[in-house]
């Protein structure tokens, strides 16, 4: 299963090597040589990872749309309307996909989890009902494959 | 039970249209029906890999992503019949392809490998634990490590900051993943190296931390002294609040 590409066998020795080359190179690391930080749990690392890179995602379209794409003709002269219904299907079409992804999925049901059975059926309409606060408490909870998903 | 030669190949000829959608002619299919089969073949497929995947697949967007799914899906001939393997085979296929290189986008291959590992550690195998007591002395006792746990090393830090910054501050990483004992959660820990030093020297030559005092003195440039001890006792006592570190070995 695994690649043992990245995965350390013996990583004493390669952390070793690698603290002799990096003291060697910056002699007054010290002091940070034992920081180290607890990332939390799964489904917080995913929640907070999936929200910096959608929110750099977001703003490098915003940028693009502001300062480069647009050629002579597209979506200025009597192409508005048009420009709009393609901005409001990509605005539905992200939104639709993002209940589907980054919140349904995403933070909470990873793939490898599941323990089938205990999906909650029908339960999805009621997430989608909920509110901000309510997404970022079911965020935060460890949820499984299968729950709340089916139906 | 062995199929008929020519059900065994129509198999071969459905399989083969349901991954790269190219026209074939496929005896006893109903025209204009069988891209149905594709549909629903893929959609099973993207809604893994999205479930997988959803941190690779907010940092790509949903345009890229698609790609690489199709891409792994139309030539990457996945091969175990179990679903929830299939992101493994995803990973190693781009990782082999070297898709991260070709679409200008380096962080991929350390990105995908750092979100399998959850789904791999949070599933993997029960390992058989230590018998530990709870009391006893962190620099005199040899310490009872919970054997639930991987550690990797990425390039980019793709688990502390967006990728677009973690492309920027290629380096040295180290992240510890393991399974909550009392939870069954998965948790993550960003070691600095000489973490990752001490901790992997205490799990592979399993003796007390008073032994290894020396060379990690030595190693790290750190004098040993009162201020290495209180560090270390900071980082076992968290380890061990964190059950990564479950006690005292008793033998």
């Amino acid at each position: 299963m695994k690649t043992d590409k990245k995965i350390l066998k013996s990583a004493s020795l390669i952390a070793g090597a690698l603290l002799t080359t990096s003291l060697a190179a910056a002699p007054s690391l010290g002091g940070s040589l034992l920081a180290y930080n607890d990332l939390g749990s799964g489904a917080q690392v995913r929640s907070h990872l999936i929200d910096v890179n959608a929110n750099q995602a977001k703003a490098a379209e915003a940028i693009a749309y502001k300062f480069g794409e647009l050629k002579c003709g597209e979506g200025k002269c009597g192409e508005d309307k048009k420009a709009d219904g393609k901005k409001a299907d990509g605005k539905k079409s992200a939104t639709a996909k993002k209940g589907k992804t980054a919140e349904a999925k995403s933070a909470e049901a990873k793939c490898g989890e599941g323990k089938c059975g205990e999906g909650k059926c029908g339960e999805d309409k009621k997430a989608d009902a909920k509110t901000a606060d309510a997404k970022s408490e079911t965020k935060s909870k460890e949820a499984k494959c299968g729950e709340g998903k089916c139906g | 039970m062995k199929l008929h030669e020519d059900t065994a190949r129509i198999q071969d000829l459905l399989g083969e249209y349901c991954r790269t959608g190219e026209d074939t002619e496929i005896p006893g299919v109903t025209p204009g029906r069988v891209h149905h089969y594709r549909r629903l073949v893929y959609n099973v497929v993207r809604d893994t890999m999205d479930s997988a995947y959803p941190i690779t697949l907010a940092a790509l967007g949903e345009e890229h992503w698609d790609l690489l799914v199709q891409d792994f899906f139309s030539s990457g001939i996945p091969q175990t019949p179990q679903i929830w393997k299939l992101p493994f085979e995803f990973y190693r296929y781009h990782a082999s392809q070297e898709t991260g290189s070709r679409i200008r986008k380096p962080y991929l291959e350390d990105l995908l490998y750092f979100e399998w590992l959850e789904i791999e550690v949070h599933t993997m195998p029960d390992r058989p634990y230590p018998d530990f007591r709870k009391h006893g002395n962190i620099f005199n006792d040899r310490l009872a490590i919970n054997p639930e746990y991987e550690i990797i090393r990425l390039e980019y830090p793709v688990h502390l900051h967006a990728v677009k910054e973690a492309t920027d501050l290629k380096g040295d990483y180290f992240v510890l993943i393991f399974r909550s004992p009392e939870t069954g959660y998965v948790q993550f820990l960003n070691l600095s190296v000489l973490n990752t030093y001490i901790f992997t020297r205490l799990v592979e030559d399993g003796v007390p931390l008073n032994e290894l005092k020396g060379d990690i003195a030595s190693v790290s440039g750190i004098e040993s002294g009162k201020y290495l001890d209180d560090a270390l006792e900071k980082f076992i006592g968290d380890l061990m609040k964190k059950k990564l570190i479950l006690g005292f070995l008793k033998n």
